[in-house]
């Protein structure tokens, strides 16, 4: 796989006004959504290849723009509730339109994107602007005619999920069984029902009686991809809990707790905020799940609950420097992973830009650059390398060299093709696989 | 409803660089112990390890303390200070020195829905005497109080009052509605872990003790002495100004 790698190909990018928070392909892959901190949605498509450029897939172009979100004010609390967007989950396509969820930290919204490319002329009670006629100038009757017009693709807001999370929202996760979504905050998880706005079900609370025994909160949950009564949410402490809804109605008691003992000997005080999982997420197979921490990537096997099957280092020269990172707030930053469509290979973000992908089978890795210097038009990406001891060679950059303000939180992995999109600050990159 | 625009591909707008949001002191990679206008109020040598603990801990009050007003802080991040901060005392304790374990007890009470700054909070450098301030007793549960009970000035607040935005809040999370309105539900009412005081831009209520050690620096905050200390600096400042200019 990494092979195929090794030549991704640059194939394009977009520029968005505001940070990119959050970007999610559907689950055919055509479609790619992007979340941003101004509370707006842009949908990108996958154009069909061309002739001219068999050698290239198909590009992706703006499908829909829309506000998702926009910013409130609780006068309650007198707080701003931030629009940005947090997450976007795809609903499966069921018929010709395309559903998905949109998040910010208080409210989910159910969309609703459909085109229309035909529109109805020869109306009898009006004109073709829209004109009332005269009922009694009518003499005859005719049946309107549906005529082609050029592609307007709508975004509708169906429903509205509000007034159920005090703390704020960190995941949202379709159910497999197309009907249900749970949403994550900080201390609690509920269950909803896609067609019920008004009520929803807690499953999860952990919020103490007394607050301030509070030592722990939720950071993401995701559902199980094909069992419907399954889920897992991951803890600031590091720990994962799979929860069975056929248990009981809350899960506050897991029916599997997975945690890695502790390294005695690489024990600092930061041990804990580097232990914190900023993001699970089941393999397509179901079979294993996937969590980020600061510092690394590890793949737990659903039946071995005492450690991870895999750990893969995603930047481990920053484990000198954690007391700068912890000075300048870095240490707090979320990161997102993602599997791509056979389970074969993971991604994450890092700094400067960089991204990293590893090959499950292979054990090989590689660190690639989001950046518009680096990525021209049909040009290879080319692999990335940090210095970690005195010698630095050419090519490589120095540990102390790199951007911090450059951060890679958000990547995606097309379901079925190797396809990825990164989002870098306010840029996202699109880069395809050159076929051969 | 919009309509579909086409991005061209290979298009390179220039870029627009969004200024993070709060919270973002600038990023500077190297260096440790940034000099800040806080640490004026502080000894200046952090050399061996004990003093490299209390710089961390002092960085972990910093942010504790840092806030964007308007914006709910993220519970995630306060947990996790608090926790280090926990840690780095219990350290401290286990290495023999003198540890008022009080001081993170106080610090967990930022976490609580109905924080109120009506106990006695006070930093024993601000305070006349040394005293020993234990840890406050825990705020009784309101069962049966009115309304009138709860706005009852601090003993020692100097110089301040509440927001009202704050005491409204004290208000609607500590009255046992339960008694007067049992069938409204007044969940979705209730607070986040900071109360609306702090992003009101009010005073900031942090309550922490630290041991005055000999060669430790006396940092205390808490709800009156904290603002009585900055008053008293700044009119100290301002005397300094004066006397320096005739």
């Amino acid at each position: 796989m990494l092979g195929e790698v090794a030549v991704t190909q640059y194939a394009c990018f977009f520029f968005s006004a505001d940070i990119i928070s959050t970007v999610e392909f559907n689950y055919s892959g055509d479609l790619l959504a992007t979340g941003d901190k101004g509370g707006r949605v842009v949908i990108f498509q996958h154009e069909q290849e061309s002739k001219n450029r068999p050698h290239l897939r198909g590009e992706y172009n703006v499908y829909s723009t829309f506000q998702s979100h926009e910013p409130e004010f609780d006068y309650l609390k007198s707080l701003e509730i931030e629009e940005k967007i947090n997450k976007i989950r795809w609903l499966p396509q069921q018929n010709a339109a395309h559903f998905l969820l949109s998040t910010n930290d208080k409210t989910i919204k159910l969309w609703k994107i459909s085109e229309r490319d035909k529109r109805a002329e020869g109306y009898n009670l009006k004109d073709e602007d829209g004109r009332l006629r005269d009922p009694f100038r009518i003499t005859s009757l005719r049946v309107p005619v549906l005529m082609p017009m050029d592609l307007m693709v709508e975004a509708s807001p169906r429903r509205i999920f509000a007034n159920a999370h005090t703390y704020h929202i960190n995941s949202i996760s379709v159910n497999s069984d197309h009907e249900t979504y749970l949403s994550a905050d900080d201390l609690r998880i509920n269950l909803w029902h896609l067609e019920i706005t008004d009520r929803s079900f807690n499953i999860v609370d952990i919020k103490p009686a007394n607050m301030e025994e509070l030592t722990e909160v939720i950071t993401a949950a995701e559902c199980h991809p094909h069992q419907c009564n399954v889920f897992v949410y991951s803890s600031s402490k590091g720990t994962i809990r799979l929860c069975d809804m056929r248990a009981a109605a809350l899960c506050d008691r897991h029916s599997k707790f997975f945690e890695e003992p502790e390294d005695p000997s690489s024990r600092s005080f930061f041990s804990e905020i580097i232990s914190s999982i900023s993001d699970v997420k089941f393999s397509h197979s179901g079979r294993y799940m996937m969590t980020r921490d600061y510092l690394s990537v590890k793949v737990w096997d659903l039946n071995m609950e005492n450690r991870p099957v895999e750990t893969y280092q995603v930047h481990e020269y920053l484990r000198s420097k954690l007391c700068s990172l912890y000075e300048n707030d870095c240490i707090f930053d979320k990161f997102e992973c993602c599997w791509n469509g056979s389970d074969s290979a993971i991604m994450t973000g890092s700094y400067n830009n960089f991204f990293r992908m590893f090959d499950r089978n292979t054990r090989r890795d590689i660190t690639l650059e989001a950046s518009r210097e680096s990525s021209k038009p049909r040009a290879t990406l080319k692999p990335r390398k940090v210095s970690t001891g005195g010698k630095r060679k050419k090519d490589e950059i120095s540990v102390d060299s790199l951007d911090f303000n450059k951060k890679i939180l958000h990547t995606a992995w097309h379901p079925k093709d190797n396809v990825i999109a990164v989002a870098a600050t306010n840029n996202l990159y699109i880069f395809q696989d050159k076929i051969n | 409803t919009v309509s579909t625009s086409k991005l061209e591909v290979w298009s390179f707008m220039p870029l627009v660089r969004h200024k993070p949001g709060g919270g973002w002191d600038g990023l500077s990679m190297l260096g440790r112990g940034v000099k800040r206008k806080w640490s004026s109020l502080e000894d200046a040598a952090l050399e061996d390890s004990e003093e490299e603990d209390r710089g961390d801990r002092r960085l972990c009050l910093k942010k504790l303390q840092h806030y964007q007003a308007g914006v709910e802080l993220s519970l995630r991040r306060s947990v996790l200070l608090i926790n280090t901060l926990r840690q780095i005392q219990e350290e401290m304790q286990s290495d023999g020195t003198d540890v008022r374990l009080g001081g993170v007890s106080r610090d967990a009470r930022l976490l609580r829905d109905d924080f109120r700054e009506d106990e006695s909070v006070t930093c024993p450098g601000c305070t006349e005497g040394d005293a020993e301030s234990p840890s406050p007793p825990p705020s009784p549960e309101p069962t049966n109080t009115t309304p009138t009970d709860l706005h009852k000035p601090l003993p020692n607040a100097v110089g301040h009052t509440f927001s009202d935005a704050g005491s409204a809040m004290g208000y609607l999370s500590d009255l046992a509605l339960d008694d007067i309105f049992e069938d409204i539900d007044t969940s979705m009412y209730e607070s986040s872990e900071l109360p609306s005081a702090w992003a009101a831009g009010s005073l900031w209520p942090v309550s922490v003790s630290f041991w005055p050690d000999d060669d430790d620096v006396k940092l205390c905050s808490s709800v009156g002495s904290l603002q009585s200390c900055l008053l008293d600096l700044n009119e100290l400042d301002h005397i300094m100004e004066i006397l320096v200019k005739s």
